[in-house]
């Protein structure tokens, strides 16, 4: 027996070790500065021309999405259908956020399958999608009528995830439940 | 009944896949040929029952049996009957029980296939195939049953995502599968060579065709895979380097180097532990992809099913099959002792830097799918590793390997004299240098010129090699002609498999380097011009398709004057699903495709067309099939075909001169 051919036990025991911490991580867990604070000001131009700027003042009055896509990300194609499905019922406002896209590659991407906004901030820079802490697209803020975050779903939002995590909250907000 | 039938038949499968495990292991421990002879009875027992279940499972489908859960969540009566048949295996609990079918048909043919091997090694293979079979059986079974029954009955099916009704994505998993589970049996003869302490050429005989196999329907898995994202996903992109496609290239990669590593273990008596070791590591990664994609602990847009209870169940199987086997390793390792040393100008020292790049390009790939969730495990922050990564890491690096793939199929087994490969060495680079002249010249790119030279730089390299082997122009053209008649299949393999990867790389860097899009605002009866090709819009319609609603455009194309061809790209409203999706027109050449993608229409009638030219896109995925061609002419090699069982004693079969 020699101490070499060990090795690769040892590089799978690690890599098991990562595995299991990997399962153990909620990769769509806020991380706790956001809940509750106020969606971070900002000002960015529209992603369709001649429109006004978007404006983190408009997220008010009303429960918000702020849908974070672009026309590069696999899973937000994947999301797209249920936010038509939203935006056909009437169910909530969403604003999108278009990060680290080409314009026209974006546009093209919403005539090609439908655009579910009501506005849409065009973060070529990560202005904004810096501020908002976001680590990857699709990625969701349910923001409140007084402006503020109250839930960040990342990946793709599915109608379960919009029934058990988006619908609960906002009917406690509403009903005044949770303050 | 059909339900009921297919979950008695899970069951029974799993009693034969426990009984295949314990006595065919006990049985060759003790040398019981009662036991053994039981264990390859389970084997055929066990495919023979799972398959009857798939079928069960693609008959509920096709007969729309709404009380069945699966059934009413992937599956619609307005669906067409091939989508009917595909939801059977395009969602995680079918996918499943095509997945340990798999493992249970591979063990069937280990036992019908292996009779004139020693009688204790087949019974090891054939039990721990039983216990990898068994493992799953239970994931299947007790966390994602296909057969679960509803409650209520729904009136109709909720449907299958249009983005998976694509014939080329109903047969990507059957292939991938294939390829995977494939490799399980390379793995069970490793551990079983392990318990036994003894590899020897009969081993890497019986090994290496069960790896062909894999290896090429794992090629074709994974380029039916880059073909539907090819064509469904659009925007000209065919490989994204998403973690799910990662991890089905991982065990590609080493399942090429094993490949070429028994090749050395059949030839030269060498390299025994390093091929265990692949074989491990092959079949591991496998069950890292399944892990992967079925856990969700990255995400992606293929993982369907993110339940931690699974993912736990599956990791548990991964660290017992892959933890026991390194675990074996470590503390047999060195009871299987290489018997010759070898010469770094030969053709097994060549071919110990082909396995030592393909490792290194697997880590590259391995590196790059997993560090985001070791720096999330480490420090809770998310980032991701994009295509840049691997552009800067994984391409020099298989550049390297094809370089090397050119020079050591010229080298001689044993030892040789670099002075002999002076010519063929002249011929390569004389002529991959004038056609990176002549590319440069034409398409403007240094680094694309470059990597067309190197691609005919092998693919000469694999005619010359194949050329000496016929020994064309050293014997008259005739002799030549009936010598290559009699050339062993595994010659042919080796050339289609070698100029396929030249094709591939061909398509590969005309795709980066010379594609070219345009976007258009068109009227009916306008026409624009796109990298020299005139399109022209000729009208828009509305139709009705079998579940969908769709607009389609009608665009003639023309070069120089004439129409060479008609696009009919369309936008599919899909009514159960209210999903648009488009379809994008193509038009399929041998040195371009031509690509077309219609958007909506604009207020004053004109409408958005997105126009690509995809110059010798084909050959990405023509290479690949010409790959895996070459995998399978090999399996038709005689000298895989083990001696008899009368003749097994008193003479192995001579190996013809290679």
């Amino acid at each position: 027996m020699s101490l070499k051919a060990f090795i690769p036990l040892g590089i799978f025991a690690a890599l098991v070790v990562m595995l299991m911490v990997g399962l153990t991580l909620n990769p769509k867990e806020l991380p706790s500065e956001f809940i509750d604070k106020p969606v971070p000001e900002f000002e960015l131009e529209s992603l369709l021309e001649g429109e006004p700027p978007v404006r983190s003042a408009d997220l008010q009055g009303d429960f918000f999405l702020l849908n974070v896509f672009g026309s590069w990300c696999v899973a937000c194609l994947v999301e797209h259908p249920y936010l038509m499905e939203l935006k056909a019922n009437d169910a909530i406002h969403i604003v999108g956020l278009d990060w680290r896209d080409k314009r026209t590659d974006a546009l093209d991407w919403l005539q090609r399958h439908g655009n579910p906004y009501d506005v849409i901030g065009f973060d070529e820079f990560s202005e904004v999608a810096i501020g908002l802490g976001v680590t990857g697209a699709p990625e969701t803020f349910l923001v409140d009528p007084q402006g503020q975050i109250r839930y960040k779903q990342v990946g793709p939002i599915t109608p379960e995830i919009w029934l058990t995590e988006f619908v609960p909250r906002i009917d406690a907000i509403k009903s005044g439940a949770v303050q | 009944m059909l339900a009921e039938a297919g979950q008695i038949l899970l069951l029974l499968s799993l009693t034969l896949a426990l009984l295949q495990g314990t006595l065919g292991l006990w049985g060759a421990q003790s040398v019981n040929g009662r036991l053994m002879a039981f264990a390859d009875h389970a084997a055929m027992g066990q495919a023979v029952f799972l398959a009857t279940a798939f079928a069960l499972l693609a008959s509920l489908f096709l007969e729309s049996d709404f009380s069945v859960a699966l059934v009413a969540n992937y599956s619609h009566t307005s669906k067409p009957l091939l989508y009917k048949l595909s939801g059977a295996w395009g969602n995680h609990e079918g996918s499943m029980l095509l997945w340990v079918m798999i493992v249970a048909i591979f063990g069937g043919a280990m036992a019908f296939l292996g009779q004139s091997l020693p009688s204790t090694l087949r019974a090891r293979a054939i039990g721990v195939q039983g216990i990898i079979g068994a493992g799953f059986l239970g994931f299947l079974i007790f966390t994602s049953n296909p057969f679960t029954r509803l409650d209520v009955i729904p009136a109709d099916g909720s449907g299958l995502n249009p983005l998976l009704q694509d014939p080329g994505l109903a047969f990507h998993p059957p292939f991938l599968y294939l390829g995977y589970v494939g490799f399980s049996v390379a793995f069970s003869f490793a551990i079983a060579a392990l318990i036994e302490g003894r590899v020897d050429a009969l081993w890497a005989r019986f090994v290496r065709p069960w790896v062909l196999a894999a290896w090429s329907f794992l090629t074709i898995g994974i380029a039916l895979g880059s073909l539907w994202a090819y064509y469904e996903l659009g925007w000209g992109g065919w490989w994204f380097w998403d973690p799910v496609e990662n991890v089905s290239l991982m065990p590609w990669l080493a399942g090429t180097a094993l490949l070429h590593s028994t090749l050395v273990v059949e030839k030269r008596h060498t390299f025994m532990n390093w091929t265990l070791l692949l074989a491990i590591a092959t079949f591991s990664l496998s069950l890292i992809g399944t892990f992967i994609v079925r856990s969700g602990v990255l995400t992606s847009v293929h993982a369907f099913a993110v339940d931690p209870e699974r993912g736990v169940f599956l990791l548990g199987l991964l660290a017992l099959a892959t933890g026991g086997a390194l675990t074996l390793y470590a503390i047999r390792a060195n009871r299987i002792a290489s018997t010759t040393t070898f010469d770094a100008v030969s053709r097994e020292g060549s071919l110990v830097l082909n396995n030592l790049l393909l490792c290194a390009a697997t880590a590259t790939v391995f590196i790059g799918t997993f560090y985001p969730l070791l720096i999330d495990a480490l420090s809770n922050s998310k980032l991701t590793v994009g295509p840049p990564y691997f552009n800067m890491t994984f391409a020099p690096i298989m550049t390297i390997l094809i370089l090397f793939m050119g020079v050591g199929p010229l080298l001689k087994w044993r030892l040789d004299d670099p002075k002999r490969l002076a010519k063929p060495l002249a011929i390569m680079a004389v002529s991959g240098g004038a056609l990176a002249i002549l590319v440069a010249i034409i398409g403007k790119s240094v680094l694309g010129a470059l990597a067309i030279g190197l691609a005919l730089f092998l693919l000469i390299s694999a005619v010359l090699t194949f050329a000496d082997k016929a020994r064309i122009g050293k014997i008259p053209m005739a002799d030549s002609f009936k010598l290559m008649t009699r050339l062993p299949a595994a010659a042919f393999g080796f050339l289609l498999g070698h100029v396929g990867l030249a094709v591939t790389m061909v398509g590969v860097t005309s795709m980066s380097v010379w594609s070219s899009e345009d976007q258009l605002a068109l009227a009916p009866a306008q026409s624009a011009e796109v990298a020299g090709y005139e399109v022209l819009l000729q009208s828009v319609s509305e139709g009705e398709g079998e579940n969908y609603i769709s607009q389609s455009a009608t665009l003639d194309i023309l070069k120089d004057g004439r129409t060479i061809t008609t696009l009919r790209p369309e936008r599919r409203l899909y009514k159960v699903e209210q999903q648009m999706t488009t379809e994008a027109a193509l038009d399929v050449g041998f040195t371009r495709n031509l690509f077309a993608a219609v958007g909506e229409g604009l207020e004053d009638g004109r409408y958005r067309i997105r126009f690509y030219v995809h110059p010798f896109v084909g050959w990405i995925w023509g290479g690949a099939l010409i790959m895996a061609i070459g995998g399978f002419i090999s399996l038709a090699d005689a000298r895989f075909r083990l001696p008899s069982r009368k003749t097994a004693g008193s003479q192995a079969v001579p190996a013809p001169a290679e």
